[in-house]
C-alpha cells in the first residue's frame, strides 16, 4: 500500500493537541487561524486531526496566535479531561 | 509560509508557474469549484491519462510514417493528449508539485519535496527503460528510428520529467478536496 506523504507525521513518537478545542474557545475559525499564522487552511485541518505534526516555528506562532502557552495545545501525553478543566 | 510583497503578475521561471496559478489553486473557492478534480479517484485517473497519452504518443513516434508523428498513424494523435492531461494532473493537486516556497506552507513543502525525490527515483527508471527500448529498436533490422521521431520522443520525455513530481502527488492523494 502506498504511503500517503504528508496525511501522518512521520514520527514515532505522537503528539497530542487541543488546537481545535483553544481554537473554537477563542471563536475562531480554520480559516482565520491560517490566515493569522500563515499556512494554508488545510494544514490546521490536518494539525488537529493529527495527520500532520508541526514545526517547532509554526507551533510557537499558532500559540501566540491563540494568546496561550504552547502547552496548551500541544503535548507528548494525551489530553486528559483533568488537565483540560485545569486550563 | 513567507508573504511575498509582490507576486501580482510574477512568474516564477524555476518552477514554470504563475503567481496567480497558485495562490487560485489553494483557494477555498477553487477547492469548492473543483471538487470532482481533487478526488483521489480523478487524480489516479490524471495520472493514468498521462501514461497513456505517452505510450500512445511513443507508439505513434516509431510507426507514423508522417513529420512528428502526425502521420497516418492513429496512434500518433495521442501527442495532442499530452498537454491538457499534463494540465489536468497539476489542476487536480493544485499546482503543489510545481509551487515556489514562498506561495505554500511548510506542509505543502514537505509534500512537494518528496514528491520530487520520488519523482526522480522513478525518473532513472524510465529513462534506463527507454533506453532498453531504443536499443531493441536500434537493433531490430525491420524498424528504425529517424530524427523526426528522435525530437518526437525528446517532445514526450520533456512532459515526462516535468509530470512525474505531480504524479506522485496525485497517486499518494497527498493533496485532495476540503475535508
Amino acid at each position: 500500500m502506498l504511503r500517503r506523504v504528508g496525511r501522518k507525521p512521520k514520527t514515532d513518537t505522537p503528539v497530542h493537541n487541543r488546537l481545535e478545542a483553544v481554537r473554537e474557545a477563542r471563536g475562531m475559525t480554520r480559516a482565520d487561524l491560517a490566515d493569522a499564522a500563515g499556512v494554508h487552511y488545510q494544514t490546521i485541518g490536518y494539525i488537529e486531526r493529527g495527520e500532520y505534526s508541526p514545526s517547532l516555528s509554526l507551533a510557537l506562532t499558532l500559540a501566540r496566535v491563540l494568546r496561550t502557552d504552547i502547552h496548551d495545545i500541544f503535548s507528548l501525553a494525551p489530553f486528559t479531561k483533568r488537565r483540560d478543566q485545569a486550563r | 509560509m513567507t508573504k511575498p510583497r509582490k507576486t501580482v503578475g510574477k512568474f516564477y521561471w524555476l518552477e514554470g508557474v504563475f503567481a496567480s496559478e497558485v495562490t487560485s489553486a489553494m483557494s477555498p473557492e477553487y477547492a469548492r469549484r473543483y471538487r470532482w478534480v481533487l478526488t483521489p479517484r480523478a487524480q489516479r485517473l490524471a495520472v493514468v491519462l498521462s501514461v497513456w497519452a505517452w505510450v500512445m504518443s511513443a507508439y505513434g513516434a516509431v510507426d507514423g510514417p508522417g513529420s512528428f508523428g502526425f502521420g497516418a498513424s492513429l496512434y500518433s494523435w495521442w501527442c495532442l493528449a499530452t498537454v491538457p492531461s499534463y494540465l489536468l494532473l497539476r489542476a487536480s493537486i493544485r499546482v503543489v508539485a510545481d509551487a515556489p516556497d514562498e506561495l505554500i506552507d511548510e506542509r505543502l513543502v514537505a509534500i512537494r519535496d518528496r514528491a520530487h525525490l520520488l519523482a526522480y527515483r522513478w525518473l532513472s527508471l524510465v529513462v534506463m527503460v527507454v533506453f532498453g527500448v531504443l536499443v531493441g529498436i536500434s537493433e531490430s533490422s525491420d524498424t528504425t528510428i529517424d530524427g523526426e521521431a528522435m525530437v518526437f520522443g525528446s517532445f514526450i520525455m520533456l512532459f515526462v520529467t516535468a509530470s512525474l513530481p505531480s504524479m506522485v502527488v496525485a497517486w499518494q492523494g497527498a493533496v485532495g478536496p476540503d475535508e
